[in-house]
């Protein structure tokens, strides 16, 4: 237990560090900045592994340096930018888990039949989706031609909310303005477009992964003694056979996060949502080299430790890992 | 001959090549997938002949809307953009230079990702394991933020973006051929060769190469939807293929502002994208299933 928790810390680290050594040389070729850089003409190996511990000194103390082109602090900009798109990411993983779950249970049970093929090839047409020109659709379809939805950002501006949390959802509740339940399903309102676009391809692809995981356990011995036990199908589907289906369904939304994060970049640019993405995209417009380089390695970082995260937990809920000696 | 009495006659045992192919025909909507996407080839090869226009001259009708529109004019039959420019012709040519740009991404990647593959899988276990870590670190970040940060660093445009998601689609080939080439070599009929005394190339050459084909088969489809992907995709941020060029990604960055003027300047271009990724895949499933890889 503790030896496989130790164990996925380590790699984590290894990967942070192999990280870090990259970053480190996007420094070194690129010129980025001098408070990262420091000291430039650094031509010794010797001098440059030193130079390195200087570097990791600075971005585990938190100087990530200034932005170029504002002044300000990258990684309290990044901070700052951050929450936002994290509910935005949040709010697609679950429209994406709490739609394809079931259709994907659904498909497995008619395994074959009219309505598998029909879902299996709509997971497919999802799964081909550029994503920039899906958003496009959907806002020319709904917001533009049905009037459903806003365009962009994450609030009317008719409500003043103050960042506190930097989650919309939670800041328009606990502010104390007598708009406070307006604002939070205005911010609900605008946030469901951007959510459904970003939520497709994952969408598509937890579909496609709990039908194949659910075909496989349902086809089981265990589902058999549970039939000829004469339990309920409803109970054999949802209870005996999805938890045994979810442990490879785990793995998946753990991979999604790095294509949650590749939508976001484009999403936010598309419903100008004040997010990360949007942030480090500007940054690269203006070139500034600083933000670039904090943003990356937050990014990465971020998808590095989540990546942990989920290693553990398909460790934990699997019994048959769990119990392994 | 004619004396010889024949009791059977030998059945003709078929081969590999044309088992996939029989199995793969059996498989309705990847044929027709096969069919859309051999049409997009056409298009593209034959994208002079096929454009009424110049994909980047200009007209006097802006924003004219497509045929089947009442205001439509049957001259520029899917209508033009803002700047006047037939929408047809820069789809068509869009065709020509997204499936070029994504042939030499994955020429490249292929190439520098399956040697690399088969070195580490092939040599010692220390080379092998420093590099599956990389693959899996690089794996890990979410591949158009690595693409965006390559391009940003070297600046953007056309020559620029295609290194970019060529880097960025090295270790998925990197890792599919040596897990490919390491799963072959634990069987028996590599360790008969081996005592049959064949040496390392043709080991390779005669032994492993033929079954790992299917497995690069399938991930040179995936990546050239991958590489569409992205290429439109950094098009579309503009980062890729630069404004007067017909990048179907590129047009949609140019068109968004429109998209209340002009709708179809959006819708057609998206169109052509979803049906180009669409079919690829399609095939790409398809023969997955006919040359019965595990996925």
């Amino acid at each position: 237990m503790t030896k496989i928790i130790l164990r996925q810390l380590i790699i984590m680290l290894l990967s942070l560090i192999t990280l870090t050594i990259f970053t480190f040389s996007l420094t070194r070729f690129f010129p980025v900045d001098s408070s990262i850089t420091g000291n430039a003409n650094v031509d010794n190996a010797a001098h440059l592994f030193f130079h390195y511990f200087d570097y990791l000194k600075l971005i585990v103390s938190g100087d990530w340096g200034y932005s170029r082109i504002n002044g300000s602090d990258v990684l309290k900009d990044f901070l700052l930018y951050f929450p936002a798109t994290i509910e935005l990411s949040f709010a697609a993983l679950i429209i994406s888990i709490s739609i394809g779950l079931p259709l994907g249970v659904f498909a497995a049970r008619h395994k074959n039949m009219w309505q598998d093929k029909l879902i299996v090839s709509t997971t497919l047409v999802g799964y081909s989706m550029p994503i920039f020109w899906w958003g496009m659709l959907l806002v020319l379809l709904f917001s533009l031609t049905l009037s459903l939805t806003p365009v962009a950002s994450r609030i009317g501006f008719e409500y003043d909310i103050l960042p506190v949390t930097g989650f919309m959802l939670i800041d328009t509740l606990i502010s104390n303005k007598p708009y406070a339940v307006e604002a939070f399903f205005d911010a609900l309102h605008h946030l469901i477009l951007p959510a459904i676009v970003l939520g497709t391809i994952p969408l598509a692809i937890f579909t496609r992964v709990t039908r194949a995981s659910m075909i496989e356990a349902l086809s089981s011995d265990y589902i058999r003694t549970a039939k000829a036990k004469g339990l309920a199908t409803s109970r054999i589907i949802w209870v005996h056979a999805l938890r045994n289906a979810m442990i490879p369904i785990i793995t998946i939304i753990g991979l999604q996060i790095s294509v949650l994060i590749t939508g976001t970049l484009i999403t936010e640019i598309i419903f100008s949502w004040p997010g990360v993405g949007k942030w480090l995209l500007e940054a690269v417009y203006r070139r500034d080299l600083v933000t670039i380089h904090g943003g990356l390695l937050a990014i990465a970082s971020t998808v590095i430790f989540i990546n942990m995260l989920i290693e553990i937990t398909t460790y934990l809920i699997n019994p048959r890992l769990r119990l392994q000696k | 001959m004619i004396n010889q009495p024949q009791f059977y006659r030998q059945p003709e045992i078929p081969g590999t090549f044309s088992r996939w192919v029989k199995s793969f025909n059996k498989n309705k909507l990847a044929v027709s997938a096969l069919i859309v996407l051999l049409v997009i080839i056409l298009i593209a090869i034959f994208a002079p002949w096929i454009a009424p226009y110049d994909p980047t001259a200009q007209f006097e009708e802006l924003s004219s809307p497509p045929y089947w529109y009442d205001s439509g004019n049957s001259k520029y039959i899917l209508g033009t953009d803002d700047l006047g420019r037939d929408l047809f012709s820069r789809l068509v040519y869009g065709a020509r230079l997204s499936l070029k740009l994504a042939t030499i991404v994955v020429l490249i990647s292929a190439t520098i990702g399956i040697l690399l593959g088969c070195m580490t899988a092939l040599t010692n276990i220390w080379i092998d394991n420093i590099i599956l870590r990389l693959t899996d670190l690089i794996l890990a970040l979410p591949s158009l933020l690595l693409a965006i940060v390559i391009v940003a660093l070297i600046g953007p445009g056309l020559p620029n973006a295609i290194y970019a998601v060529a880097i960025v689609l090295i270790p998925h080939f990197v890792l599919v051929s040596r897990n490919a080439i390491k799963h072959e070599l634990n069987k028996d009929y590599v360790t008969a060769t081996i005592l049959d005394g064949a040496n390392k190339s043709r080991l390779f050459t005669h032994s492993i190469l033929p079954n790992i084909l299917p497995s690069l088969i399938v991930q040179l489809t995936l990546a050239f939807s991958t590489a569409i992907l992205e290429i439109s995709a950094l098009g579309f941020l503009g980062l890729g293929a630069q404004p007067p060029h017909p990048e179907w990604g590129t047009i949609l960055s140019e068109s968004y502002v429109y998209i209340t003027i002009a709708p179809w300047t959006v819708t057609l271009p998206g169109l052509a994208i979803f049906f180009t990724l669409l079919s690829i895949n399609l095939v790409g499933d398809g023969l997955r299933d006919a040359m019965d890889l595990e996925k």
